[in-house]
């Protein structure tokens, strides 16, 4: 599982460079942490989903149910 | 001409600050925040968090030059009755303050922006609920940016939240410490190994602090880390759900359950809230700070007649029912806060000016002194003088109960020590609150041996009525 994470993270920093400039400093340490972290949660929400669909696809979930199923990772759109 | 002072915790963000004309406090909109305020008003952001009751709103005063020529725009914010620290928080009040954060950012990264900072200080209690205060601390979201106050929103909420749900309730006052909130490697160090088996709690704190130690010399490894807006909105969405988590302990303190094992009866009980209830009708002051005031319950006849009231006490646990109470009746104003009267909260930050201490905030019309001079004067050994002096200092009219040695709750308080309080009666009592008060009306509480008084402070300062400081 870490070199999983490992792997998905040093992706991840092969990417084009995004200047951080802010007045706190963000930490070193908590923005890698927070990648990994986003990269795990949002990665279980999409497990998540997948599989709410694969049950209501072969119909062991009733649709209502699943599409009920909030997604917290989805992007949100602006109202 | 008006005298100009800029707030002393103003200094951190060059996006603006905030400076008082007179006794109105503004706030000084930068020119480099040019970009980010029109997106925060032309978005619809900002009427979006207004509307939800989650962000202060503000006048813009156009025809102010602002204090120099950096100046973009000077904002009047809507006044808060009362600034509180999140060290004078209760459980559940931080516990608010965090999710009222995250539902910021939430919607904000909705609105193409995103929070540039999450210290607690950001939030106040305002009208019963917590709202954010700092208006320039929106910027817009770039795509695929981490979120830059991660950091701070896990020092700021959640280890004192995890620390008072796994450890003990009064470690948030930790927060006085530590003004950027409490490092994470202490965190980790004082939460028990339990808290290793929870996956949010071994990332956001462990892990966490284990990435900041091993990181802290290496300020370039994070340059070109991204984050999807997906990941991000999961990683709030994450923080929220463990925030909603955080539970106390089941735990009984000294003063939990006070009202259900005093020595009132239905009668005195009774009677001493008519006798609160009458003479702030007599004085009819616009706020009351509550001194000991437990659960609230006599607080809240100060709040019926309308009047502004913070409710003080030691008890964390106290405090939290008196929170959850105001919350649960939408009574917008009582503000509870957690507050040793022995050790008040003090100044603190640079140049001992970024916080209040408690006597620098604005004084109430009155103060309710009720069953705590014994807690004052015997378990901590106050001579009456100097308790009387100091509340004369404190507001123009004090109501207080004096609680003679012959009570059960004094009996308690003396039977574990050597009885040195032999001026502990009331007629010393009296002799000494008249040297700093009058003495308006004193009525014995029926069934009781207690009496409540009604006092006017001789102070000068009273003859401009209140906001004066000690």
């Amino acid at each position: 599982m870490s070199t999983l994470l490992a792997s998905i993270l040093a992706l991840r920093l092969l990417s084009v460079p995004l200047t951080i400039l802010t007045y706190i400093d963000p930490g070193t340490g908590s923005i890698i942490l927070q990648a990994l972290v986003a990269t795990v949660v949002g990665a279980a929400i999409a497990v998540k989903l997948f599989w709410h669909r694969l049950l209501k696809f072969f119909g062991l979930r009733k649709g209502s149910t699943a599409d009920t199923v909030t997604k917290p990772g989805d992007t949100p759109k602006k109202p | 001409m008006t005298h100009n002072r800029i707030q002393a915790s103003s200094f951190r963000d060059p996006s603006g600050f905030l400076f008082y004309e007179g006794e109105k406090l503004l706030r000084h909109v930068n020119k480099c925040y040019q970009a980010d305020y029109d997106l925060l008003m032309g978005s619809g952001l900002y009427e979006k968090l207004c509307d939800e009751n989650l962000l202060i709103r503000h006048e813009v005063l156009e025809n102010h030059k602002g204090l120099d020529g950096n100046v973009y725009k000077v904002i009047a914010p809507e006044m808060i009755s009362f600034i509180s620290y999140p060290y004078e928080w209760s459980f559940s009040q931080l516990q608010d303050a965090a999710l009222a954060t995250l539902k910021i950012q939430k919607i904000a990264l909705q609105y193409g922006m995103t929070l540039k900072d999450s210290s607690a200080y950001n939030i106040q209690f305002h009208k019963g609920s917590p709202i954010f205060i700092d208006t320039l601390s929106f910027e817009k979201y770039r795509e695929d940016k981490p979120w830059e106050a991660y950091k701070q929103f896990c020092q700021h909420f959640l280890a004192p939240l995890a620390l008072m749900s796994y450890t003990d309730i009064r470690l948030n006052q930790l927060l006085k410490l530590y003004m950027d909130g409490i490092p994470l490697d202490l965190t980790s160090n004082l939460l028990p190994f339990k808290t290793k088996i929870n996956f949010l709690l071994l990332m956001h704190i462990h892990l966490h602090a284990s990435s900041q130690k091993k990181y802290e010399s290496k300020g370039s490894a994070s340059k070109n880390i991204k984050i999807k807006l997906s990941n991000l909105t999961a990683l709030i969405d994450s923080l929220s759900y463990m925030v909603r988590k955080f539970r106390l302990k089941k735990q009984d303190t000294e003063w939990g359950e006070y009202y259900t094992f005093t020595n009132y009866n239905d009668l005195s009980f009774t009677h001493k809230k008519e006798i609160i209830d009458g003479y702030l009708k007599e004085i009819r002051p616009e706020t009351v700070w509550d001194l000991g005031a437990n659960t609230g319950e006599f607080t809240r006849i100060a709040a019926l007649q309308g009047i502004n009231c913070m409710a003080f006490d030691i008890d964390p646990l106290a405090v939290n029912a008196n929170y959850n109470h105001v919350k649960k009746n939408n009574i917008g104003n009582i503000l509870p806060l957690v507050m040793d009267l022995t050790n008040p909260s003090p100044a603190i930050g640079w140049n001992n000016k970024e916080r209040m201490s408690m006597v620098k905030r604005p004084h109430p019309g009155a103060v309710l002194a009720l069953a705590i001079i014994h807690h004052l004067a015997i378990s901590n050994n106050l001579p009456f003088a100097r308790i009387s002096k100091f509340l004369s200092r404190l507001s123009e009219y004090l109501i207080i109960e004096f609680v003679p040695k012959s009570d059960s709750q004094v009996k308690i308080l003396l039977e574990s020590r050597k009885d040195i309080f032999q001026e502990y009666d009331e007629s010393h009592f009296e002799q000494e609150f008249s040297v700093y008060f009058d003495i308006c009306k004193k009525e014995k509480i029926r069934e009781a041996e207690r009496v409540v008084y009604l006092m006017k402070s001789k102070n000068k300062k009273f003859n401009f009525a209140g906001n004066s400081t000690i």
